[in-house]
């Protein structure tokens, strides 16, 4: 078998971006729900499960991907270039929404109404967050509500106060520095300069910070090259005969990969010639909150292990 | 004979998308959408093979399982059960094969022909 690592500049580039990410979260200059797009209840705004949701090409109306959200609403695609349309099914539940009309809906950014949309450039994520409205009672959004633990109140009320902070605070910044430029003061030497300069550096971080990257990728450690075409299983070490979840490697070699956070092993098959799926390496991989796999894997063909 | 596969699934649209996929297997299918109303259908109807959610109204996928384990009958007590759910914990899994399933499949992540697939090959055995 070949060995496989990750790529460390890829996966401290990670950490970084999710530092930086719930930074800006945090204090409400970024959105949630950025890593996976969530189908959720329009009026209670609790995820959906489960949803059966299509990726449709626009040019032939041929289904391209399709994907069943999991326990709390998530789902995306990979996508070429192309125009596509997305369509969720789910019963009791109806599609698009009559009661979320904007882009945003509270806490949810990028809200998908049923248009079409175009990706260009590289394969990427196609992933926006679809409120559908209720139409009949549905049983198991209603146990669903007793098994998982949705945002806490608390938790809620924690951020919207740090965010009410920052911003009360940048307001009180420009309140003062108005003030000290009408007493013709010398506000570069005054403490609200300082303030001020600090919430720039902030905007402008946020400016040049990447949004985390939603898909992994595997290359040839030694050439660089893209593996295309490989199948990828990620399976839990405690239960090694069961998959929880499996994809494709693009031409570009990149790959989508949702799962929940924890510990796996992640297992990556090639076919051969006769088309039967032989194993090539094996690689441990640690997901975190982002409950996507998106490091760089580096498979060395010239040391097997 | 048909085969007999028995889908137990709340969801009406999953129950549907399922039920057509093995259809075209030209097996006959069951459908119960609580797990009471499968666990009546498995005594009744001896199906081959059971695709089985886990969260279930009226009764649970796990208490449909420990019910026809402990079932006296040994036809029923033996019935190949194949779990299709989005329930992921090691925990929700190990206590699924712990009552004998064939095949725990995570609803996210499998694909539905596949799942179909196994549930005819596991029929085709009986």
């Amino acid at each position: 078998m070949a060995k496989i690592t990750i790529s460390r500049s890829r996966q401290f580039l990670n950490m970084l971006t999710r530092i930086f990410y719930w930074v800006f979260f945090a204090v409400g200059l970024r959105g949630k729900k950025k890593f996976w797009g969530v189908v959720y209840d329009s009026k209670t705004k609790q995820p959906l499960d489960p949803v059966i949701v299509k990726l449709i090409s626009a040019g032939d109306a041929h289904e391209v991907h399709t994907c069943i959200t999991d326990m709390e609403g998530r789902y995306g695609f990979l996508v070429d270039p192309g125009k596509y349309k997305i369509l969720p099914k789910r019963s009791n539940y109806i599609f698009p929404s009559s009661r979320v009309a904007g882009s945003e809906d509270g806490n949810f950014k990028d809200i998908y109404h049923g248009e079409f949309f175009e990706v260009s450039g590289g394969a990427e994520v196609v992933a926006p967050n679809i409120p559908m409205d209720q139409i009949t009672a549905d049983w198991n959004q209603q146990a669903k509500a007793k098994i998982l633990k949705y945002k806490s109140f608390w938790r809620t009320l924690f951020f919207v106060l740090l965010t009410l902070v920052f911003w009360a605070g940048f307001a009180l910044v420009l309140f003062f520095l108005f003030l000290d430029f009408k007493q013709d003061l010398a506000i570069t030497q005054r403490g609200w300069f300082l303030a001020f300069c600090a919430y720039l550096f902030v905007f402008i971080l946020n400016g040049i910070i990447p949004q985390t990257r939603l898909w992994g990728q595997v290359v040839d450690k030694n050439t660089g090259q893209p593996f295309s075409n490989l199948l990828l299983e990620l399976k839990n070490p405690i239960l090694p005969d069961l998959f929880m979840a499996r994809t494709q490697t693009t031409e570009e070699g990149r790959f989508f990969l949702r799962v929940n956070p924890g510990n796996y092993t992640l297992e990556i098959k090639k076919p051969n010639p006769e088309g039967v799926q032989q194993v090539m390496g094996r690689v441990k991989i640690t997901v975190s909150a982002e409950a996507l796999v998106n490091q760089t894997l580096l498979i060395d063909l010239q040391n097997s292990i | 004979m048909k085969k007999k596969i028995l889908i137990v699934e709340d969801d009406g649209l999953l129950l549907n998308v399922l039920s057509k996929k093995l259809e075209a297997f030209g097996v006959e299918i069951f459908k119960a959408s609580d797990g009471k109303a499968g666990y009546d259908m498995i005594l009744r109807e001896h199906p081959s093979v059971v695709l089985l959610d886990l969260m279930l109204p009226e009764m649970d996928g796990f208490q449909v399982l420990e019910a026809i384990r402990k079932y006296p009958d040994k036809e029923v007590a033996e019935t190949k059960v194949i779990v299709l759910s989005n329930l992921w914990s090691a925990k929700d899994i190990l206590g699924a094969k712990a009552l004998k399933i064939e095949e725990y499949y995570v609803k996210n992540s499998a694909d539905l022909d596949e799942v179909c697939r196994r549930a005819m090959a596991l029929a085709s055995q009986i």
